[in-house]
C-alpha cells in the first residue's frame, strides 16, 4: 500500500467526498427523485440516500485502511 | 401511582444518572487547568469521541424538529440524513491537522488558531462574538425543547418554566465543574439512551398506526404523489434550496466552534476513526423520520400549533397509557436536548473566556481565565433561559439568523490551512461582508436568487473577497514563512 503517496490519498479523499456529495444533490439527485418503487417498504428517493450513505461508509473504511499516516 | 407520576419518576431517575455521570467525570482531574477544562488535556479515547460527536447531531432539533419536518415537508426531511453523513467528512482532512497544530501551539479555540495564523486580535474577537451569537439561540431552542417535554409528559403538572430550569440547571452544574469531560461522558449515556428510544418509537408508531412501512408510504403516495419528491409542483422544497442546504451544512458543520475545538481533545488517528463511524449515526436517525411520516393522515393538521409538536402529540394520543413508557420517551428526548446543551454551554464559555476576555485583558492569569469560563457557563445558561421564557418567537427567529453566520468562518479556516497567500485583510473583510450578505438575504430581501440558501450566497461572496484581496496584496517573506508553518505542516 506504500505505492500511493500521501498527497494522492488526500486528493483521492477530496474527490471521493465531492462524488458522494454530487450523488445527493441536484442535478444528479434528479435521477432518484421518485417516490416509487417502494424498496423494503421505503420510497426510492429515501433508499437512494441510504445507499450512498452505505457506500460512503465502505469508502471511508478503504481510506482508513490505505492511510499509512493513520498511526500516531 | 398515576401515569404522570411514574413518568416524572422515570425522567427524574434519568436526570440523576446524567448528573452523577457528568459530575464524576471530572473527579481526579485537575480543577485548575484550562487545558483540562477546555480540551480534556487532549487525551479523549475513541469510544468517548464517537458518542461525543454522535450525540451532538441528536439535538432537540433531531428529536422534535426531525419528525416535524417529515410530517410537514416530506422528502425535504431527507436533507437531515444527507447533512449528518456529509457534515463530518471535511474533518478527516482538517481535524488531524488541527490536532497537531493545537498540541504544538496550545490552542483551545478556533480563535486561537486563526488569530495566530493571521496575526490579528481583531479577528479573534469577531470570531468570539459570532460564536456567542450563534450559540445562544441554539441553546434557547434546546431549553424550549426540555421545558416542553417536561410539561407535556407530566400532563401539565410540572410547569414549562420549572422543567426547563431543572434540566438546564443540571447541565450548567456539571459543565461548570467537570468541563468538557463532564459533557463528554454524559453524552455517552445520553446518546445510547436516545438511540434506543428513537428506534422503539419509530418501529412502534409505524407498526401500530399503519401495519408496515410499505403501507404507510403507499398511503402517503396515494394521497399526494409529489410529497415524497423534491422540486416538483406539490413538493415542499425547491431543488436549489434542498441542494444548497446540504452544501452549506457540509461546509459549516465542522465550523461550529464546539465541534471544531473537539479536534484539540484527541489524536489525529482517533479523529479519522470517528469520521469513519459517522455515516452509521446518520442511519440511526432514520426512525426519527419514520415517526414524522407515521403521523400523516393520523394527526389532523389543525391539531398542532407547530410541526415540531408532532412527536409529543403522537405520544400523548397514540401511545399506551403506560407511565413507564412516557417516562422512557421523556428521558430520551431530554437526553437529546441535554447532550447538545452541554456541548454548547461549554463551547460558549470557552469562547467567551479565551476569544473575548483574554484578548481584551491579556494579563489575565490562567486561574482567573478559568473562573471566567466557569462563571460564563452560568451566564450563558441564564441568558438563553430568559430568552426561552420571555423572548418572543420573532426575537428567536432573528437570533437564529446567526446560524448562517457560522458557515462564514469556513473560508478563513480553509485558506489559513491550505493557502499561503491568504491575507489577514482578505479573511476579515470576507467574514464581515459574508455575514452581512447572509443577513440581507435572510431578513431584508424578499427572496434569495434561485431560492438558494442565504448562507451559500454569503459564503460565495466571502470566498471571492478572500481570493481577490489576497491576490492583490503582496505578502512579504516573513508572512510567507509564517503561513508555511500552518500550510506545510505534516
Amino acid at each position: 500500500m506504500n505505492i500511493i503517496p500521501k498527497l494522492n490519498i488526500k486528493l483521492l479523499y477530496v474527490i471521493f467526498t465531492l462524488f458522494i456529495l454530487s450523488m445527493l444533490i441536484f442535478p444528479v439527485f434528479s435521477i432518484a427523485n421518485y417516490a416509487e418503487p417502494l424498496i423494503f417498504g421505503m420510497p426510492f428517493i429515501m433508499v437512494w440516500v441510504l445507499f450512498w450513505i452505505f457506500i460512503e461508509f465502505l469508502g471511508l473504511i478503504f481510506f482508513v485502511k490505505i492511510d499509512k499516516n493513520i498511526e500516531d | 401511582m398515576i401515569a404522570w407520576q411514574i413518568a416524572l419518576l422515570a425522567m427524574s431517575l434519568y436526570l440523576i444518572i446524567a448528573f452523577a455521570i457528568g459530575l464524576s467525570a471530572g473527579r481526579g482531574r485537575s480543577f485548575f487547568s484550562i487545558s483540562e477544562y477546555a480540551v480534556g488535556d487532549r487525551g479523549f479515547g475513541l469510544f468517548v469521541m464517537w458518542f461525543l460527536m454522535g450525540g451532538t447531531i441528536f439535538s432537540a432539533f433531531a428529536f422534535l424538529g426531525g419528525p416535524g419536518w417529515a410530517y410537514s415537508k416530506g422528502a425535504a426531511s431527507l436533507y437531515i440524513l444527507a447533512y449528518c453523513t456529509l457534515g463530518l467528512l471535511p474533518w478527516y482532512i482538517i481535524g488531524p491537522k488541527m490536532a497537531r497544530l493545537g498540541k504544538k501551539s496550545n490552542y483551545i479555540t478556533m480563535g486561537d488558531f486563526l488569530g495566530d495564523r493571521f496575526k490579528s486580535k481583531f479577528l479573534i474577537i469577531i470570531i468570539g462574538i459570532v460564536s456567542l451569537l450563534a450559540f445562544i439561540p441554539y441553546l434557547t431552542l434546546q431549553i424550549k425543547g426540555m421545558g416542553y417535554i417536561f410539561n407535556v409528559l407530566t400532563f401539565d403538572n410540572i410547569s414549562y418554566n420549572f422543567g426547563a430550569l431543572l434540566a438546564l440547571g443540571i447541565v450548567v452544574i456539571y459543565v461548570a465543574t467537570s468541563g468538557v469531560r463532564g459533557a463528554a461522558w454524559s453524552d455517552v449515556f445520553q446518546a445510547i439512551l436516545m438511540l434506543i428510544v428513537a428506534w422503539i418509537l419509530g418501529i412502534y408508531f409505524v407498526e401500530s398506526l399503519h401495519g408496515s412501512l410499505g403501507n404507510m408510504f403507499s398511503k402517503i403516495i396515494e394521497n399526494d404523489p409529489d410529497f415524497l419528491t423534491i422540486g416538483n409542483e406539490g413538493s415542499k422544497i425547491s431543488a436549489a434550496r434542498y441542494s444548497s442546504n446540504i452544501v452549506v451544512s457540509m461546509l459549516g458543520f465542522v465550523m461550529w466552534p464546539h465541534l471544531f475545538t473537539k479536534s484539540y481533545t484527541t489524536t489525529a488517528r482517533r479523529i479519522k476513526l470517528t469520521v469513519l463511524v459517522y455515516p452509521i449515526f446518520a442511519i440511526f436517525l432514520l426512525p426519527v423520520l419514520f415517526i414524522g411520516f407515521s403521523a400523516i393522515g393520523v394527526v389532523p393538521d389543525d391539531a398542532l400549533g407547530r410541526p415540531g409538536e408532532v412527536l409529543p402529540y403522537l405520544i400523548t394520543h397514540h401511545l399506551t397509557e403506560s407511565g413507564i413508557l412516557y417516562g422512557i420517551v421523556g428521558a430520551g428526548a431530554l437526553a437529546a436536548a441535554m447532550s447538545s446543551s452541554d456541548a454548547i454551554t461549554h463551547g460558549a464559555s470557552v469562547s467567551f473566556g479565551r476569544d473575548i476576555c483574554k484578548v481584551i485583558f491579556p494579563s489575565l492569569k490562567e486561574n482567573q481565565e478559568l473562573w471566567i469560563m466557569r462563571l460564563a457557563v452560568i451566564g450563558v445558561g441564564a441568558i438563553a433561559y430568559c430568552i426561552a421564557i420571555y423572548g418572543s418567537d420573532g426575537l428567536i427567529a432573528l437570533l437564529l439568523g446567526a446560524y448562517g453566520a457560522i458557515v462564514q468562518l469556513a473560508p478563513g479556516v480553509y485558506s489559513g490551512l491550505f493557502w499561503k497567500k491568504a491575507s489577514t485583510l482578505g479573511v476579515i473583510i470576507g467574514l464581515v461582508v459574508g455575514v452581512m450578505v447572509t443577513i440581507y438575504f435572510q431578513y431584508i430581501a424578499a427572496s434569495s436568487p434561485y431560492d438558494l440558501h442565504p448562507g451559500l450566497i454569503g459564503v460565495l461572496v466571502n470566498i471571492a473577497i478572500v481570493f481577490f484581496v489576497s491576490i492583490a496584496q503582496q505578502q512579504n517573506e516573513e508572512n510567507y514563512a509564517h503561513a508555511s508553518k500552518f500550510v506545510d505542516e505534516k
